[in-house]
């Protein structure tokens, strides 16, 4: 028999979790559950179950007048930045190496690590005397939850600079966003939908890297004259960044006479590939594969135990980035990709970004992930710098210094387009001991790959079936 | 106090709410966590009262939310719909979708309809994944702009709060009418004894396509307003980390009355902004609430909430002198932790 007070016990229990429920969510503003709001509120509603309005109304309430800080007006005495990566859901490892990228950049501007978790922020850092404060927001990659944390970072948090997001989708809803707010700037991550910034531009929109039709850049070229092929196959993920890569190296293949026997889409994230490896023909020179993180591995490995399948492979910028290459061990020996990172390109600013990398976050190696992110971050708070921290005019100062940056990166020389896209140099590599090896450094390719502009972006955006060939 | 004027009552705070509201909380909070514990609730509700009112636990609400919201986006963006009539189609999609969810699943129950219901899910996201010409595949359609309504554009916070705020009281007027229909006692019949039911001479198989119907009312105006909202839709706005969490929401809420989902959604999206302010593990956070709820409360926070009215109720009557009479709201439903 349960007593009394055991039962009182187990309510207030009950009672408690649900308040810390609130507390927790209310605390961002340092007051918890209304004492005002909630028993007018509970009075009123004799009935639970006629209280639909009451229910929502008087607990979000508990934030009365949250101090939102104007965003145009903060310019001089802090700077916000929010870094937004996946830190939840399948690319998850990923948005841990984007936020060492993003750190390492604000430590180099006199700040010190809160911590060694994901989530823990730099204090300390300043441009120009005026303090720069970062804030972390997660997504899982799917665009719904990258617009609602930026707008929290934005809204909230007041945040004048956002670095990210990680993932292609995300990029493009965060760009519909951020244009309607043009004090605040984005510079992107590591999001290489071509659209970001080649077709339909943001002005306060910044891509310091390449998109993945950049990074595919001279993989179609070196197939077709140095490798000798003349058909190949393509397998890659069903989604607009695989698409880009696929569209670029068929865009330079199909260019200099190649064909294209068949494409085949996989859905994101198959774990089976058996039935897709079968379809490939088995009279195509090559197989040019795309895909990332898991997929990449998962698609390797069965490809390699297939029986009978001996056609060379040829690799997409992420399914052999650094960041994976040590899951695909020995198979990934000998694949040749193109990319925008590679461990032996012989700058002294990748050699010391390196060293820097691994003293801060020991065990760590350059990937695509850490920095880019590096880059972005770095490259705001030059500009930031060049117009003495002061973004009190709505950003314009801001974004046209940071419009205007040219520096050598640890992967090499950057300048931006009229877009806001950066020109980069990119690399063909062949992977081998477990590391990217350079066989030829791409200069400065632009988000045209070298195309006429106005005929390029008239081709449309990269599909299923564009561009068209053989 | 009378059903009337309790009714009224209650109409009275919902109206002084929303007119409140607005005035008390930021631009920011007023979109992002109460117009979206909104939709979220008015999706939750649908699925609470189909396992509250049916005893039917539906994984496939998702599918039936993102059939509508894509309704009205394919309509709209790739057939050059104006947007109302894309909404009212919208609006028809969710029963409709409910519907086929139904009659699918007529005959199953339990932990079978489950898995059957969470193929249906699945099904549906990877169709609005890979079945570009009609879906856009993975990116989906962006850009949707929410149309006027009376003048008033409801890109704009305040309006689209307004107009979520009044479809959440039609939702709930319409559960609870449907709750007291003679449809609605045979979903209770449904829930209690499915053999008992055929036996009065019911058709199992028609209750349960109509209690999908219903539900699939409420899941079709959330993703309508959803689509609003995010002006978005992607396969990721209904994968399966979406289904999980719409059956959080109705879980932290609690299925003894299908309001509480507004109750679960309020309190998840308050979880879901700001637990990681505090923790570098905010999924654990919310996983901790979860279990929190579940185990110590058997109501979820509707139960809680209504045994501390209770209590209330029964302070005054002790202040008043009156003798404590055995609580109505209370009898006959047991509610906080079971007893021995």
């Amino acid at each position: 028999m349960r007593t009394p007070k055991r039962r009182a016990l187990g309510r207030l229990l009950a009672v408690l979790t649900a308040a810390t429920l609130f507390a927790a969510g209310c605390g961002d503003n340092g007051d918890s559950a209304d004492p005002a709001e909630e028993p007018a509120a509970t009075a009123a509603s004799q009935d639970a179950a006629e209280t639909t309005e009451a229910d929502e109304a008087p607990e979000p309430d508990s934030e009365p007048e949250p101090t939102e800080t104007d965003a145009e007006g903060s310019g001089t005495d802090r700077i916000v930045i929010g870094a937004i990566s996946t830190l939840d859901g399948p690319f998850a490892a990923l948005g841990d190496f984007s936020m060492h990228g993003v750190k390492l950049a604000l430590l180099e501007y006199g700040g010190t690590l809160e911590g060694t978790a994901t989530r823990d922020g730099v204090t300390g850092a300043s441009v120009a005397g005026v303090p720069i404060e970062l804030v972390i927001e997660g997504s899982d990659a799917t665009p719904d939850v990258a617009v609602e944390a930026t707008r929290k970072m934005v809204e909230q948090d007041g945040a004048n600079i956002i670095v990210g997001p990680l993932s292609g989708d995300e990029g493009l809803a965060l760009k519909d966003y951020i244009r309607e707010l043009p004090h605040v700037t984005l510079v992107n991550g590591t999001s290489a939908s071509q659209d970001l910034t080649l077709r339909d531009p943001a002005a306060n929109v910044f891509r310091f890297g390449g998109d993945g039709a950049m990074w595919t850049f001279g993989v179609g070229t070196y197939a077709y004259e140095e490798l000798g092929h003349r058909r190949i196959a393509t397998v890659a993920e069903d989604y607009s960044y695989p698409y880009d890569q696929v569209g670029a190296v068929l865009t330079e293949f199909c260019a200099l006479g190649g064909s294209v026997a068949e494409r085949i889409w996989v859905p994101l994230g198959t774990q089976d590939y058996s039935s897709f490896i079968a379809q490939i023909p088995s009279d195509v020179d090559a197989v040019f594969f795309a895909m990332g993180g898991t997929d990449a591995i998962n698609f390797v490995k069965q490809y390699d135990e297939f029986t009978g399948q001996s056609i060379p492979l040829i690799a997409g910028p992420t399914a052999v980035d650094q960041s994976v290459l040590s899951e695909l061990g020995s198979r990934a020996e000998g694949l040749i990709s193109s990319g925008p990172v590679v461990d032996d390109a012989g700058l002294a600013e990748f050699d010391a970004f390196a060293e820097y990398l691994d003293s801060v976050f020991p065990g760590q190696t350059p990937n695509i992930f850490n920095v880019y992110y590096y880059v972005a971050t770095k490259s705001a708070l030059q500009a930031l710098e060049e117009v003495g921290g002061d973004i009190s005019d709505g950003s314009l100062a801001f974004q046209a210094a940071l419009a205007q940056q040219s520096w050598v990166t640890p992967i090499g020389p950057v300048t931006l387009d009229d877009n806001r896209q950066a020109v980069v140099d990119m690399y063909l590599r062949r992977v081998e001991s477990g590391a990217q090896r350079t066989i030829e450094t791409l200069p400065k390719v632009n988000a045209t790959l070298g195309f006429d502009r106005d005929e390029y972006v008239a081709q449309g955006s990269f599909s299923r079936e564009n561009p068209s060939c053989g | 106090m009378p059903a009337a004027s309790r009714t009224a009552a209650a109409l009275g705070v919902a109206a002084v709410s929303i007119v409140l509201v607005p005035m008390l909380v930021s631009d920011f909070v007023l979109l992002q966590i109460v117009i979206k514990s909104l939709w979220l609730g008015i999706v939750g509700a649908g699925l609470a009262f189909l396992i509250g009112q049916a005893g039917i636990l539906s994984l496939a609400q998702t599918a039936v939310f993102g059939a509508s919201g894509y309704v009205m986006a394919i309509l709209v963006l790739d057939h050059g719909w104006g947007t109302w009539w894309a909404v009212v189609a919208a609006l028809a999609a969710g029963p409709v979708a409910g519907l086929i969810v139904g009659v699918i699943s007529r005959r199953s129950s339990g932990l079978y309809l489950m898995m059957l219901t969470l193929a249906i899910g699945v099904f549906v996201f990877f169709f609005a994944q890979q079945y570009q010409p009609i879906t856009r595949g993975h990116t989906g359609f962006n850009g949707f702009d929410a149309p006027m309504l009376f003048g008033w554009d409801l890109n704009e916070r305040r309006p689209l709060f307004y107009a979520t705020a009044v479809a959440a009281l039609a939702v709930t007027a319409l559960l609870r009418y449907v709750a007291r229909t003679p449809a609605g006692l045979a979903f209770r019949g449904l829930r209690d004894n499915r053999h008992r039911l055929q036996a009065l001479g019911y058709s199992a198989e028609t209750t349960v396509v109509s209690a999908f119907v219903v539900a699939g009312a409420a899941a079709g105006l959330g993703g309508v307003i959803s689509v609003w909202y995010n002006g978005a839709i992607s396969p990721g706005s209904i994968d399966l980390t979406r289904t999980i969490e719409l059956l959080i929401v109705v879980v932290i809420g609690g299925t003894l009355r299908f309001e509480g989902a507004f109750l679960g959604a309020l309190a998840v999206t308050l979880l879901r902004n700001y637990a990681s302010d505090f923790t570098n593990r905010a999924e654990t956070l919310v996983g901790v609430a979860f279990m929190a709820v579940v185990l110590l409360t058997r109501h979820g926070l509707t139960g809680v909430l209504i045994g501390f009215l209770s209590r209330v109720r029964h302070a005054l009557r002790l202040v008043r002198g009156q003798r404590p009479a055995p609580d109505q709201e209370m009898a006959g439903r047991p509610v906080g932790r079971p007893g021995p």
